[in-house]
């Protein structure tokens, strides 16, 4: 069986996240080796200290401001959350170890920010040095407060040390984000107003931080006690720039900035409340937030017969989290940077998506809110607004959407855009019926004939014609009932593959079955277009036929041919009742080879293969190795990999429904892909879904145009390549 | 303005031909495994042309009559879920072998039954056995002018303005009501249900109306009443003969390939 998805997906964390978190511990190293030298130090100083409030009158000032801060913030937060409150409740407290894991590690651990070693760092080095100079701080104003002195001598000048580095590292992490905002930026950005007052508000600080402990020591330390002073580098520096100015002006200019430091600091903390900053409360929150379940799976609309409403079409319809999460995206662009569909120049962008629904939510949601308090409708005065679904959103949008994932997998504050995205297209769908006409027509086959492969020219046995003795009937005794799926059944390029998975099984004697031409769709496709009631219709008569054949019981296992069957009948079909085991051709084969029932010994001829990710496979079930390793088994195979794959893996442009949709825009995203994996030089690509087979090979007709056939990239399945190594002449003849 | 469409539940045309198959011996076709019956496509598009009357009039009624076996319901309810007001479903085992005579009989019947409407409503022809009659037997019966195979259909105050596809064009035509339409596939996709429309649909109640009800007697309708007789009912088989034409070059080859057609008469 699979390992839990997120349980797995943790230990796997992106390997560049890995490196850069490795590469902060050096960094950090020479700090430690400084304090350790100040240690030595400690009997040439004894007496060293500071006065808390030096040359400052009137400093109980701050301490009035204090709770007017914390008040301004609070009311910030707790004004905003009447927006999130529109939504419909939807807390969900499963599997608290995983989510306080989550928390500690991609909340306050920020594992994924790091996945991005310019920014990780860059970040690193404000969060550190923020939460340093904060308890800096704070650790000033008690020493202040308590009788006793804990800031004197070494300790006094250790911390300055630690505070001064601690500075420098803030002013570089605000560089390299100025620096990346204006020399480097994402394709996707979106720098504002927030960007610029955080970020320069932050410098300000820091900066005019240095000038006050640089004038300080200017006018009081630097003569009298210059040893003391180099504990304090920064500070040191700017006081030898002060160097020719007299000591009554500095005092001024010290005052001056002093309060401009100080006010300056407790204004821009007030941005917790009102921009983009208030992702230090809010993504740890969203990490704890965030379902726990497989990140491929749908949730259901129960009773959905009795709904008032199908999907969303208006902010209310969301569930609170959905709200919330709205709130905690910091525009960093790495959704949209990883969305197939963006890279392919489709119009869709996750982020404007998060982003302008954020929006809706302020302008609109802020008055659904005041219409609350005022009792009135809801809705009143709201008529000339624009839709949220086909206005603030656009339909194109929604329908480009291949729900891959990549965006979810990407994004640092743990949003979850799939669900937003399905939850919209559920009510074009549903709610106004309004959709592609290439969907539709998907719709009313899967309806009709229980497939969505409209005029197809096969029936469901067609791909056993020839064959059909080889194909054992399901009678209900056997461990394994093979799926063939209605890909591996009405497409020809995937009943090559079903026919090579059934030699396999045949091969390695597995005990197993097929039911022959009452198989139906499981509902996947519908589900994903948006159709809910069609999924739920589609999936009751397959687990009904399932109770009548046996196969629903713990005891039996259902092999999928394709990764979306796999995903539905792993993590959705629960929620309607099915108790059997799923696993995927890929895992039962890689299995098999490995108890060596299934030996790859015969020659293949010598190639060098890149492996393809599919979404369902991969990102959305943690199934990355079984297909690799059984490569790896097969003679003369090279396997190599393309930029972009495990976790990073390119969607084929398949997923979503689109492969029963025309794609709009300036480029199809199977081009892109196949691209990517001609240039690796691979003669051949393999992949584990018959999706993606089939956009690889559309692909390879506009990519390789000019290239001659023999030449071309050979887009293979894993079953196809295995079978070619490991089953016998006799019943290859067979 | 009242418009009554007439629809007929027939086995889905999408139906691959590997899964068609016919019982010679019964002259009945099998229905194919899995694959439900559905609204004849024209008829589904008739009912769009309805929808769109009601619509475009701004007030009046979509019924819907429907002949045939139990399953011709969702032939109807499929109609009510695009947005038709009423269905009637003509069901009585007398009706069964019947042709479009009887059939058209039983339908023009069944609208005087419930009142000629302003617009009566046809598809070009059920998709299944392709004859296109009856929506001309019963303008013949109720004696209204009609118009078939529209490819788009406009109020015009009292009239109606239509446009019929004729073999080198279109032909547009002016009726007065009530009259008789039927409608072809280049008049547009019909609509795609919504949810709540079907859901609401489901709970309708459908009217079911017998031979009797209807004042017929079993004798004029089903196979009693037929005027055409089936002699015999069976696929066609085609044989497909590939011939490789070689060649040096490509002149080569289309010189090959032109003889090659010619000898076919195909040139
Ligand atoms: S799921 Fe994939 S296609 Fe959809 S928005 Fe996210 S990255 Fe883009
Ligand atoms: S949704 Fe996440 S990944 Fe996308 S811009 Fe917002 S924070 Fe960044
Ligand atoms: S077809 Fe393959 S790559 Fe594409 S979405 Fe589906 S699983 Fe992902």
């Amino acid at each position: 069986m699979t390992e839990s998805a997120e349980s797995k997906r943790k230990t796997s964390a992106t390997s560049t996240g890995k490196r850069v978190s490795a590469l902060a511990i050096p960094a950090w190293l020479p700090l430690g080796g400084i304090l350790l030298v100040s240690g030595a130090e400690t009997v040439r100083v004894t007496g060293a200290h500071r006065e808390l409030f030096f040359n400052i009158d009137h400093f109980w000032v701050l301490y009035m401001l204090l709770p007017f801060v914390i008040g301004i913030i609070v009311y910030g937060l707790v004004r905003r959350s009447r927006v999130w409150r529109l939504g419909k409740p939807s807390f969900n407290f499963d599997n608290m170890p995983q989510r306080l894991a989550r928390v500690l590690k991609g909340g306050a651990g920020t594992e994924r920010v790091l996945s991005d070693p310019y920014s990780g760092v860059m970040h690193l080095c404000i969060m550190t040095s923020m939460i340093v100079l904060f308890l800096v701080t704070a650790l000033l104003a008690i020493d202040d407060y308590i009788p006793v002195d804990i800031l004197v001598g070494p300790r006094y000048l250790g911390y300055s040390l630690v505070a001064d580095i601690f500075g420098l590292v803030g002013i570089v992490g605000v560089a390299m984000a100025i620096a990346h905002r204006w020399v480097r930026p994402r394709t996707a950005w979106l720098p504002t107003w927030e960007d610029w007052l955080i970020l320069g508000g932050l410098g300000m600080l820091l900066v005019t931080g240095f000038i006050v402990e640089g004038l300080r020591i200017h006018t009081s330390e630097i003569d009298v006690h210059p040893e003391w002073s180099y504990w304090s580098p920064v500070g040191y520096v700017v006081a030898l720039m002060f160097s020719g100015v007299r000591i009554s002006a500095a005092l001024d200019i010290h005052t001056t900035f002093w309060w401009i430091h100080m006010v300056g600091a407790l204004s821009w903390i007030t941005l917790l409340g009102y921009s983009k900053l208030n992702h230090l409360v809010l993504a740890p929150a969203n990490a704890f937030l965030k379902r726990t379940s497989a990140p491929g799976k749908l949730d259901m609309i129960e009773n959905i017969e009795e709904q008032e409403h199908f999907g969303v079409s208006q902010l209310e319809h969301f569930t609170m989290k959905q709200i919330f999460e709205l709130d905690v995206c910091v525009r960093c662009g790495r959704c949209t940077d990883n969305c197939p569909a963006d890279i392919a120049g489709q119009p869709l962008s996750p982020m404007h998506i998060i982003q302008d629904l954020k929006s809706y939510a302020t302008s609109v949601g802020e008055q659904k809110v005041a219409n609350l308090v005022q009792g009135n409708d809801l809705n009143f005065g709201l008529d000339d607004e624009a839709p949220m679904v086909g206005g603030v959103v656009r339909d194109e949008s929604l329908w480009a959407c291949r729900t891959c994932g990549a965006c979810v997998e990407a994004c640092p504050v743990f949003i979850e855009h799939v669900p937003t995205i399905v939850d919209m297209r559920r009510s074009l769908v549903m709610e106004e019926a309004r959709m592609p006409d290439t969907v539709q027509g998907t719709l009313e086959t899967l309806e009709r004939q229980g497939h969505p492969w409209r005029g197809t020219p096969y029936t469901r046995e067609s791909w056993m014609e020839g064959f059909e003795d080889q194909v054992p009937e399901w009678t209900g005794e056997q461990d394994y009932l093979y799926f063939v799926g209605c890909t591996g059944a009405f497409v020809d390029r995937a009943q090559e593959i079903t026919r090579s998975v059934v030699s396999l099984l045949r091969e390695a004697d597995v005990s197993f079955g097929v039911i022959k031409g009452m198989e139906s769709c499981n509902g996947d496709p519908a589900r994903r277009l948006g159709h809910e009631y069609l999924y739920q219709i589609l999936a009751e008569g397959l687990i009904e036929l399932f109770n009548e054949t046996g196969v629903n019981d713990e005891q039996k296992t259902v092999i999928t041919h394709c990764p979306h069957c796999f995903n539905t009948f792993l993590n959705e079909y629960p929620d309607m009742g099915a108790k059997f085991q799923v696993i995927h051709h890929t895992q039962l084969l890689e299995q098999l080879v490995d108890e060596g029932r299934l030996v790859p010994s015969a020659d293949v001829p010598e190639q060098t293969i890149t492996y393809h990710d599919s979404c369902y496979l991969g990102r959305h079930n943690d199934i990355f190795e079984a297909p690799r390793r059984i490569l790896e088994q097969v003679p003369n195979v090279t396997l190599i990999e393309m930029p972009r794959n495990r976790e990073q893996g390119l969607c084929c442009g398949a997923g979503g429904g689109n492969m029963w949709m025309e794609e709009q825009g300036k480029s199809r995203v199977n081009e892109v892909r196949v691209e990517e994996a001609v240039a690796t030089g691979a003669e051949a690509a393999c992949t584990a879904c018959p999706f993606c087979i089939q956009m690889f090979d559309s692909g390879i007709g506009t990519v390789q145009l000019d290239v001659e056939d023999e030449d071309k990239l050979k887009v293979l399945d894993v079953a196809e390549l295995l079978q070619a190594a490991a089953v016998s002449e006799r019943q290859a003849d067979a | 303005m009242d418009v009554i469409v007439c629809v007929k539940q027939i086995p889905d045309p999408e139906t691959p031909a590997a899964a068609f198959k016919v019982d010679e011996a019964a002259m009945q076709v099998l229905p194919a495994q899995g694959i439900s019956p559905v609204i004849s496509p024209f008829d589904a598009q008739a009912v769009e042309a309805a929808l769109r009357i009601k619509d475009a009039s701004g007030d009046g009624t979509v019924n819907i009559i429907s002949l045939g076996p139990d399953s011709a319901r969702d032939a109807i309810k499929h109609s009510l879920a695009m947005g038709a007001d009423e269905g009637y479903h003509l069901k009585d085992d007398a009706f069964e072998g019947g042709d479009a005579w009887t059939i058209a009989l039983a339908l023009s019947k069944a609208i005087q039954h419930l009142g000629v409407p302003d617009v009566l409503i046809f598809g070009r022809q059920a998709a299944d056995w392709d004859q296109g009659t009856v929506g001309s037997i019963v303008a013949e019966l109720l004696d209204l002018p009609s118009a078939t195979v529209l490819r788009a259909v406009e109020l015009s105050g009292d009239s109606i303005t239509v446009s019929r596809v004729v073999a080198d064009g279109f032909e547009n035509i002016e009726l007065s009501t009530p009259c008789v339409l039927t409608i072809s596939n280049e008049f547009g996709d019909p609509r795609y249900p919504q949810l709540r429309q079907i859901m609401q649909a489901a709970r309708k109640q459908v009217t079911e109306l017998t031979a009797a009800d209807l004042g017929l007697d079993a004798s004029e309708v089903g196979s009693a009443g037929s005027r055409i007789q089936m002699h015999a009912l069976f696929q066609p088989t085609s044989d497909v003969e590939v011939e490789i034409i070689e060649g040096d070059s490509p002149e080569e080859k289309a010189a090959g390939l032109v003889n090659a057609l010619r000898e076919a008469k195909i040139l």
